[in-house]
């Protein structure tokens, strides 16, 4: 995808890429996209519910808040993981 | 709310809890034994299956894991069945058993653990064929996994054979946000702000209008399957349009030529955005 530009992120396997044609990445996206698919085998009955009762909208909003603290925090335990090894 | 952004030929809107897959939730959940209270009681937790091949042990297989298990704590292993490896990790029984419903809907903890969940299946997949199992997936021990896989087994072989040297995809289109109107002409009343306000609105690019449709259906045609996205991000802000293909390998040029294609045509207008390759998710629950 020539426009695209693939982003790693250190959450991925390395395998893993993420293309966005024809705009800027947004990178808070990840971890919905995440869920998304991780999610989309259908075994979340309680998790969906969650979601339907409280308002896709609400939830979304609920989510990018919960999820940016959960990205900081593995992010940061990435960080530790990798000063340990060295 | 799914509904509305899937369309074309090949889609089919099922909410999630209706779907059924290869491996179902809490299938062998140790029952509470009050005695060992103190000690608390583990599980197998299961991210997926794939094929031994014949003449390699498991650890001869490509895929040497990088990555801890969802708990964050105990490592991946594989254990092999007939013809099968499944890639497990211990789990405590508490969490991801008894209180599993409840951590589901603890948006802090599915979010983490689906992450770690999805480390673990992508480097599976990136490494091999891997029909993944479900999140939240746990056995009381080997003996009620291999049971349980030993019973699935026909189940199974059929999944191999459709997700086999293929990954899936999510498509995702977006309006572009058109630069801001003019100042509004001078208002009159309160309808006549209600007025141009609508105006206003509609100019915006529509969910499954013809040409959506038409990018539906071409991508369907160049990939294997084709599934709803799930429902989490579907409220992101301006989002017309997603869906989930399962792409077979050989394709992505075609595939990567058609989106261009869109890309170039709706310049301005719209934008695509693409995620994958990630494992075959969404293409393994008509095993049953």
């Amino acid at each position: 995808m020539a426009r695209g530009r693939p982003i790693h992120l250190s959450l991925m396997p390395t395998e893993f890429e993420s293309v966005e044609i024809g705009g800027a990445p947004q990178e808070d996206v990840s971890i919905l996209d995440i869920l998304d698919h991780v999610l989309n085998a259908g075994v979340v009955v309680q998790g969906s519910l969650v979601i339907s009762v409280a308002g896709v909208d609400l939830v979304y909003l609920g989510l990018n808040v919960v999820l940016t603290s959960v990205e900081t925090a593995l992010r940061s335990l990435n960080a530790e993981a990798k000063r340990a090894k060295q | 709310m799914q509904s509305r952004f899937a369309s074309g030929p090949g889609f089919t809107c099922a909410p999630v809890s209706a779907k059924t897959g290869p491996f179902g939730p809490q299938m062998a959940i140790p029952s509470r034994n009050p005695e060992s209270a103190a000690t608390p009681r583990k599980a197998l937790y299961l991210y997926g299956v794939s094929r031994l091949q014949r003449g390699k042990s498991a650890n001869g297989t490509p895929v040497a894991l990088q990555t801890v298990g969802v708990d964050g704590i105990h490592p991946v292993r594989p254990v092999t069945s007939d013809g099968f490896i499944c890639w497990v990790s211990v789990v405590d029984a508490a969490d991801f058993a008894n209180a599993l419903s409840r951590n589901l809907e603890n948006l802090e903890w599915l979010a983490l653990h689906s992450v770690r969940h999805q480390e673990v299946v992508g480097e599976i997949a990136a490494a091999t064929t891997v029909v993944p199992a479900r999140f939240g997936t746990v056995f009381s021990g080997e003996a009620a996994l291999l049971r349980n896989i030993q019973e699935r087994k026909t189940a199974l072989e059929k999944v191999f054979q459709k997700i086999t040297a293929a990954d899936e995809w999510g498509v995702k289109v977006f309006a572009e946000r058109q630069p801001a109107p003019a100042a509004m002409a001078e208002v009159k009343s309160g309808s006549d702000y209600l007025r141009q306000k609508a105006a206003r609105l509609k100019k915006r690019p529509e969910r499954n209008d013809a040409e959506l449709q038409q990018l539906a259906t071409q991508l369907a045609r160049v990939a294997r399957a084709s599934a709803p996205t799930g429902k989490v991000s579907g409220a992101q802000a301006d989002l017309l349009w997603q869906a989930t293909f399962l792409l077979p390998r050989t394709r992505r040029r075609q595939w990567e030529q058609l989106l261009q294609k869109f890309v170039q045509r709706w310049e301005g207008v719209r934008r695509i955005e693409v995620n994958g390759p990630w494992p075959p998710y969404s293409f393994v629950s008509d095993a049953d």
